[in-house]
C-alpha cells in the first residue's frame, strides 16, 4: 500500500470532497462535488456545459485553478499547496464514452490490467479478472479481443476492468452515449446491478435524464460550468430548474413572478397557480396536460394562451406540437385529435391548461 | 498498350472523368524509365556464367557479413535511442520541441560525405571529443567498425525517429490516460500500452533505418575508412571492385539490389497492414 497522511476520523471523511475550478476551452467549470461512500453522484448537463472536465480533474487529467479534491480524508489535489496526486495514484476506476478497451489485449488482459498495476503477478491479475468476470456474466467473452465485441459488451467489459483496479473512486464519463438504444438499455441495466454493490463513491457524467434517474441518489445540473441545480433524482426531474432540464424530462418550464392570486410570466401573459404563488417562481406541467383550440376557449379557471404551430412531430404514440408566441409552449395531442383540429405548422392555436396539472415553487 | 493502361485505371476511376491525359502519361511513363532503365544495364552486363564464383569469393562473403553486422546493430541502436526520443517529440509538451524536431531531420538532407567530416572532426584522432578521449584512454574510434555503426546510427537515426513519432501521433493518446486511471506509472504505461499499440510503425521504421544502414557509404568511408573486415561495408566493396574487377563489382551490386528489394517488399506489406485496420 502507499504511503498516507495521517487521516481525520473516517466518519467524518470518508467519500469524495471536492471543490473544483477547472478551466475548459474559454469558461471556468465550478462546482462542488461530494459523494458518500457507495453513493452515485450524477452529473447531469447539456454537451459541452463543462461536465467531463470536472471528472477529468477529479481523475488528475486536469488542473485544478483553484479548490481541492480529498478522497476519504486524502488529498488530490489542492491548488492552494500545489498538492497534485498522479492519476496513476490515486487508485480509481474509470470508463470512458467509447469504452477505450486496450486493443491488442484480450478481455481478460483488459480487465486484469488494473490488478496487475496494484502490485499482483501476472498469474494472480489474471486470476482476479477471471473472478470478476464471471461476477459480471461476461466469462464468456475471456478470450476474445476488443474488435470481435459488439459497443455494448465492450463497454460492459470496460466498467468490470473499473471496478476489477477496485477502486476507491469511480469514474463514469458518458459511459451510455455512445451506445444505440438497445444497447444503451443493456449497460444501463448493467450498471444499475453492479454499482449496488461498489462500496466507493461513484461519479456519473451524463447528459441523458434517463441515466440519471435510474442509476443516481443524487445529481448535479451543469450548464455552462455553473451547477444550476442540485437535488435527488425525482426532484430534479419533478421541478426542473432550468428549461435544458425541463427539455430533458420532457416538461413545459415557465418563469415569473407571484403576486398571490397569479404568476406574472412576460408584459401581458399571465399563469394561474393551483394555490398562491408570491415571489419568483417556476411552474412546470406535462405537455400532455395542454389542451388545443382553434377558437378561443371560455371558462373561468383556466389558463389560456394564443399561440403559433411552429412544428409537428411524432413523439411516442402522441404527436408532439412546438407553439411559439408570447407562451413558448410543448404539447401533447393524440394523432385523432390532431386530426379534429385541422391545425398544420404556422396556423394560429389557443392552449389552455387546468391550474390544478401545473406545480408552482420558488425559484 | 493504352487498352491495358485504361482498364488497369477503372476501378479508381470512373470512366465519367475521361481519360488519363497524354500531358500526365508520358512525364510518368518517362519517370519509370529513369527509375528502372538503370538496373537494365546491370542485369545485362552482369556475369551470370560464373555469378558462384563471384559470390563465395572471401573479399565478398567477408563484405556482406560486415554489412548485415553492422546495419543491424546499427538499427538496434536506432531504436534504443531512437523510440525513446520519439515518445519525446509525440508526447511531452516541452519548450523547444520545434526546434529539437528540425534538428532531428538535418542528417537527412545532409550529404552523407559532409556528416562523415562532420563524425571526423568531432571523433576523429585529432578531434573536438576524439583528441581528449585518445589522450585519456590510448583509443581512437575512426577506421573502427564501431566507427562505421557510428556513421551508419547517424544517417538512419532520423528516418526511425521520425517513422516512429508519426505512428505514436497516430495512437490514440487517451489509452495513455486509461492506463493511468488504471494505475499504470508511466513508465509501465509506455511499454505495456504505447509500444505494443505503435508496433507497426516502430517495424517500419526499424526497417527503414536498417536498410538505411545498409547502403550507407560516404559518411562510412570517410570517417570509418576502407579497411578490408573492419570497414568495407557492402557499397564500399562495390566501389573498390569497381576499379579493379568490374563484373565482380555488378555481382555485389545485384546482391545490394537484392536485399534492397527484399526490404522492400517486407516494408510494402508493413504499408499495406499498416493501413487496413
Amino acid at each position: 500500500m502507499t504511503p498516507e497522511a495521517p487521516e481525520a476520523p473516517e466518519s467524518e471523511t470518508a467519500g469524495l470532497d471536492a471543490d473544483i475550478r477547472a478551466r475548459r476551452g474559454s469558461f471556468e467549470v465550478r462546482a462542488a462535488p461530494r459523494v458518500r461512500p457507495g453513493q452515485v453522484l450524477a452529473l447531469l448537463g447539456p454537451n459541452g456545459a463543462g461536465k467531463s472536465t470536472l471528472l477529468r480533474a477529479l481523475g488528475g487529467l486536469t488542473p485544478l485553478s483553484a479548490g481541492y479534491v480529498r478522497l476519504d480524508g486524502r488529498t488530490l489535489d489542492d491548488a492552494s499547496t500545489g498538492v497534485r496526486v498522479a492519476a496513476a495514484e490515486r487508485r480509481l476506476g474509470t470508463v470512458f464514452q467509447d469504452g477505450l478497451l486496450f486493443p491488442h489485449l484480450s478481455v481478460l488482459d483488459n480487465v486484469a490490467f488494473g490488478p496487475r498495476h496494484a502490485g499482483r503477478s501476472r498469474r494472480a491479475a489474471r486470476a482476479v479478472a477471471a473472478e470478476w468476470l464471471a461476477r459480471t456474466e461476461l466469462t464468456e467473452f475471456t478470450d476474445r479481443r476488443p474488435a470481435a465485441l459488439s459497443g455494448g459488451q465492450r463497454q460492459r467489459v470496460a466498467v468490470t476492468r473499473a471496478l476489477a483496479s477496485d477502486p476507491d473512486l469511480l469514474l463514469l464519463d458518458e459511459p451510455m452515449s455512445a451506445l444505440d438504444a438497445s444497447a444503451a438499455v443493456t449497460v444501463r441495466r448493467f450498471l444499475g446491478r453492479h454499482l449496488a454493490s461498489v462500496a466507493a463513491p461513484t461519479v456519473l457524467v451524463t447528459h441523458q435524464a434517463i441515466d440519471a434517474l435510474a442509476l443516481a441518489d443524487h445529481v448535479l445540473v451543469i450548464e455552462h460550468g455553473e451547477v444550476v441545480q442540485e437535488g435527488s433524482p425525482t426532484d430534479v426531474a419533478r421541478r426542473p430548474r432550468s428549461s435544458h432540464v425541463a427539455a430533458l424530462m420532457g416538461l413545459n418550464l415557465l418563469r415569473g413572478r407571484g403576486d398571490g392570486e397569479a404568476v406574472r410570466l412576460g408584459a401581458d401573459s399571465t399563469l394561474v397557480p393551483p394555490g398562491r404563488a408570491d415571489g419568483d417562481v417556476f411552474a412546470s406541467f406535462r405537455p400532455s396536460a395542454v389542451t388545443l383550440h382553434t377558437e378561443r376557449p371560455h371558462g373561468s379557471a383556466r389558463n389560456v394562451w394564443p399561440g403559433r404551430v411552429d412544428g409537428i412531430a411524432p413523439h411516442g404514440d402522441v404527436v408532439r406540437l412546438h407553439l411559439t408566441g408570447p407562451v413558448p409552449l410543448l404539447a401533447d395531442v393524440t394523432p385523432a385529435a390532431l386530426a379534429d383540429l385541422e391545425v398544420g405548422e404556422g396556423d394560429p392555436v389557443w392552449a389552455s391548461v387546468k391550474a390544478t396539472e401545473i406545480d408552482v415553487y420558488p425559484a | 498498350m493504352s487498352r491495358t493502361l485504361e482498364r488497369s485505371a477503372a476501378p479508381t476511376q470512373p470512366a465519367a472523368v475521361g481519360r488519363v491525359p497524354l500531358l500526365i502519361l508520358v512525364p510518368a511513363a518517362g519517370a519509370l524509365a529513369v527509375l528502372l532503365l538503370p538496373l537494365v544495364g546491370l542485369f545485362v552486363r552482369a556475369p551470370w556464367s560464373d555469378l558462384g564464383e563471384h559470390l563465395t569469393s572471401t573479399e565478398v562473403t567477408t563484405a556482406l557479413r560486415l554489412s548485415l553486422t553492422t546495419a543491424t546493430v546499427s538499427m538496434l541502436a536506432c531504436l534504443v535511442l531512437g523510440v525513446p526520443l520519439a515518445w519525446l517529440l509525440a508526447r511531452v509538451d516541452f519548450r523547444g520541441r520545434r526546434l529539437v524536431r528540425a534538428l532531428v531531420t538535418v542528417p537527412l538532407v545532409l550529404p552523407p560525405v559532409v556528416g562523415g567530416i562532420a563524425l571526423l572532426t568531432t571523433f576523429g584522432r585529432a578531434g573536438v571529443l576524439g583528441e581528449p578521449m585518445f589522450e585519456a584512454f590510448g583509443w581512437q574510434v575512426t577506421f573502427t567498425t564501431t566507427a562505421v555503426v557510428v556513421a551508419q546510427t547517424f544517417v538512419a537515426l532520423p528516418f526511425l525517429v521520425l517513422a516512429v513519432e508519426g505512428a505514436l501521433r497516430s495512437t490514440d493518446p487517451r489509452y495513455d490516460e486509461v492506463a493511468a486511471s488504471l494505475g499504470a506509472s508511466r513508465w509501465w504505461t509506455f511499454v505495456r500500452v504505447t509500444l505494443p499499440l505503435a508496433g507497426p510503425g516502430i517495424v517500419s521504421g526499424a526497417v527503414l533505418a536498417w536498410a538505411r544502414a545498409l547502403g550507407e557509404f560516404g559518411a562510412t568511408i570517410t570517417f570509418a575508412g576502407n579497411l578490408e573486415g573492419v570497414s568495407r561495408t557492402m557499397p564500399l566493396e562495390v566501389y573498390t571492385t569497381w576499379q579493379t574487377d568490374a563484373p565482380g563489382s555488378i555481382v555485389v551490386s545485384l546482391l545490394l539490389l537484392a536485399v534492397s528489394i527484399g526490404v522492400l517488399a517486407a516494408l510494402r506489406e508493413r504499408w499495406i497492414s499498416g493501413v487496413s485496420p
